[in-house]
């Protein structure tokens, strides 16, 4: 069903914002019912909270997720509600709820979720309350032409709150739907494009992450000391609120996005290393290189979660056998959680961030004192690129099918500073074949990371089912579901292994190594 | 979207009642649901309070000229949509007889609605008609209300012979009792005994009640105006069977 939703039109300089209060909705339909009859006005509150994901998965798909408490210890009822106000699914989730989707109860909820969520947790947004009155205008035969509204949703944490009128134009009465909505914008100000109300306190109230996630410079002739320190800024600020997300265990992105701000800011000060040693970036060097340590066992075993719930939905029949392994990995993820906590509330970790904020604050001096702080971010990071691929086509040629996985891994670790060098000059490549170069970057590295990272898992899986054996938390059952998953970790691990020589082939072409020269050392990238 | 119409050889038999309250409760439990009225009488049309009149009369309907989207309207209730009767639907059949391939036409038509709605339920005309084979090859199920009569009971006989000799096996049939008076022994006695020949009835009779009379003066379906009433607690069980049978 259409609709319109009125918001009051600008009327002058500075007066952009809606009416705090709705004239009642009783006199809006009487000044603007024309010979239709109002009905008397009915009003409904509510109290609800919003979810979404933590990068608002579902808001970016014009979706909006309502959770309504019905009383202590009953059920919610959650409620997905598309754009254009439809629901598309409901269900009546016991509390506490669930934050994953994987553990919401089947059903057409659970499914119309699971592909625009996927692995994200949910993360309910503050008490809203919604009020809304409501009227039906009917003609002379009794049969409603169009309905009113008038809905404000406000939120006391923090204060927020946001109203509109809405007229909602019934299927084959869209003329008097218009008609009244005419009528309301011109004499009540409320135009009909505002979009609903709890949509917008939702903007505020469950924000975007903040910051680009893979900050570039915007100028390759700057000064690299200069043109980067904008850029580890905005890797601080994502480390910082990563953190946070983190310590309230938010959901296991956050630990990820943490560790590549970690990862890319250490490709950055090594960019910047020189001769003389500066000890601000020396120590940076040394507390991001710690951080990326203490964060690595949680993550881990976020992964080994991950997979185990994917393992799960792909194969149901063997999900009650594997429930004492997810029962194992989490217990031992909350305990590598608490430490990380630990770690994250620290002194070292306080001193470390407040100290690096410190240097980024300094004064340019401070960033421009070596030679290469003062050579062109284009030039510096061109030659790095240059060098980093010459080493990734050198050492994967020298793989063969039967090389050691340690080469792969060595391999994956040069590829990942290449990469993250390459987006340090994103924004000024060229668009088009930047993003070919990286789109081929992305291929190989994924499949260098599939076969380390299912090496790793297999064997920690065996790990763990030797400890859960011997001290009881898993019967036979457990056991061989726990070896049949290494082994499927290890086909894949093989499949990955076998596309690595398609994969590496296209990066190592000479095409390839051309473009890359082309993008580094062309006028955009910096010149040689 | 599964198409479900009411229908019965014989007039008078509480198909219209039928259509419009199963609607109204398949609407009230969150399905998108569209009745379309090809009763040139428009019982169901006059329920709803809408204007027995479609853009283009019955041609416009059969013709695939017109889209069916632009002849639908909402009715008062949520999520129920209807499209209208017209007074010139009496020449359906003449109409559809004119069409290529006219017993397939209409489910050819509402095919392109199956985004919007999660159930079509047709009100139809009675008699066996053009217009009745069109309905049995756009339909899943057929509803069929009867009375509990030696008359109506050999009118679902016939229906089931005209399935048979049309090999419309696909189509399933689903009678069930209304206007059920069980002060008469008659009406006992075949509601009672015609599951045992008759697997396929559904365990539901709706009873003769004159609050399923006042429909026409509330213009309403039974559950907004009496919802506790009981043909209309019959016909939310009634749905429910339904619902559950056409999966």
């Amino acid at each position: 069903m259409p609709s319109r939703t009125p918001e009051p039109q600008p009327r002058a300089a500075g007066a952009r914002e809606r009416p705090a209060v709705v004239t009642p909705l009783a006199a809006i339909a009487d000044a603007v019912r024309g010979t239709l009859q109002a009905d008397p006005e009915e009003m409904t509150t509510r109290r609800l909270r919003l979810l979404d994901t933590v990068d608002r998965r579902l808001a970016r798909r014009g979706f909006r997720l309502e959770a309504e408490p019905a009383g202590d210890g009953e059920p919610e009822h959650w409620r997905l509600v598309s754009a254009s106000g439809r629901t598309r699914a409901a269900a009546d989730i016991a509390v506490p709820a669930p934050r994953l989707v994987d553990d919401l109860p089947q059903g057409p909820l659970r499914k119309a979720l699971a592909p625009i969520v996927d692995i994200r947790g949910l993360q309910p947004s503050p008490w809203i309350a919604v009020v809304e009155h409501r009227a039906a205008l009917r003609d002379t035969a009794g049969k409603i032409r169009c309905r009113l509204s008038a809905r404000t949703a406000s939120s006391t944490d923090p204060g927020e709150r946001c109203s509109a009128v809405r007229v909602d134009a019934l299927k084959g009465y869209r003329t008097d739907g218009d008609r009244i909505a005419d009528r309301i914008s011109r004499h009540f100000g409320w135009s009909p494009s505002a979009p609903d109300p709890l949509s917008v306190l939702a903007t505020s109230l469950l924000p975007e992450p903040k910051g680009a996630a893979y900050p570039s410079v915007a100028d390759a002739g700057l000064p690299a000391g200069l043109a980067l320190r904008p850029v580890l800024q905005a890797l601080l600020d994502t480390v910082e609120h990563r953190a946070a997300g983190v310590t309230a265990d938010l959901d296991c992105e956050e630990l990820h996005e943490l560790r590549v701000a970690v990862r890319r800011s250490r490709a950055i000060l090594t960019l910047l290393r020189s001769d003389q040693p500066e000890p601000e970036l020396e120590h940076a060097r040394g507390f991001f290189a710690w951080l990326g340590q203490v964060t690595g066992p949680t993550r881990d075993l976020d992964v080994h979660v991950l997979d185990w719930r994917a393992h799960r939905r792909r194969s149901p029949d063997q999900a009650a056998d594997l429930e004492p392994l997810g029962r194992y990995l989490k217990a031992e993820r909350d305990k590598a959680q608490a430490k990380l906590v630990r770690q994250l509330h620290s002194r070292r970790f306080r001193d470390g961030v407040r100290r690096w904020r410190r240097a980024l604050d300094a004064g340019d001096d401070a960033w421009s004192r070596t030679d290469r702080a003062r050579t062109p971010i284009g030039k510096l990071a061109g030659r790095r690129i240059r060098k980093l691929y010459r080493q990734v086509v050198e050492d994967g040629s020298a793989i063969t099918p039967d090389s050691p996985a340690e080469e792969l891994h060595a391999l994956r670790k040069t590829m990942k500073k290449l990469r993250y060098v390459f987006e340090i000059g994103r924004d000024v490549y060229p668009a088009k074949p930047a993003a070919a170069v990286l789109r081929k970057l992305k291929e190989l590295q994924q499949d260098l990371g599939e076969v380390q990272d299912t090496a790793v898992q297999a064997e920690a899986l065996r790990r763990f089912g030797e400890i859960m054996g011997r001290t009881g938390a898993a019967g036979p059952v457990t056991l061989m579901a726990i070896g049949a998953l290494a082994e499927d970790l290890e086909i894949r691990r093989a499949e990955a292994r076998a596309r690595f020589a398609s994969v590496f082939a296209p990066v190592a072409k000479r095409r390839f190594g051309d473009r890359l020269r082309r993008l580094t050392r062309g006028k955009a990238g910096g010149g040689r | 979207m599964k198409v479900v119409a009411c229908y019965n050889i014989k007039g008078g038999v509480g198909k219209t009642a039928t259509a419009v309250n199963l609607a109204f409760v398949a609407a009230r439990e969150g399905a998108r649901v569209l009745v379309v009225d090809l009763d040139p009488q428009g019982a169901a049309t006059f329920y709803f309070r809408v204007k027995p009149k479609v853009k283009g009369g019955g041609k416009g309907l059969v013709s695939g000229k017109r889209d069916l989207d632009d002849l639908i309207k909402a009715t008062d209730h949520d999520r129920l949509d209807l499209i209208p009767a017209d007074f010139s639907f009496r020449n359906l059949d003449l109409l559809l007889d004119a069409e290529k391939k006219s017993k397939k036409r209409l489910a050819r038509q509402l095919k392109p609605l199956a985004g919007d709605y999660d159930y079509v339920i047709l009100d139809c005309p009675p008699s066996v008609s053009l217009v009745s084979e069109t309905v049995f090859h756009a339909a899943d199920a057929l509803v069929v209300p009867l009375i509990p009569t030696t008359l109506s009971l050999r009118t679902y006989e016939q229906l089931g012979t005209f399935r048979e000799e049309e090999k419309l096996t696909g189509l399933r049939l689903l009678p069930f009792f209304s206007m059920v008076d069980r002060r008469k022994t008659m009406h006992r006695d075949i509601v009672d005994s015609f599951p045992e020949s008759h697997g396929e009835a559904l365990p539901v009779s709706v009873p003769y009640s004159s609050v399923v009379e006042r429909m026409g003066s509330e213009r309403a379906p039974l559950a907004a105006f009496a919802p506790k009433s009981a043909p209309a607690a019959a016909y939310e069980m009634l749905w429910a069977e339904i619902a559950r049978r056409i999966g």
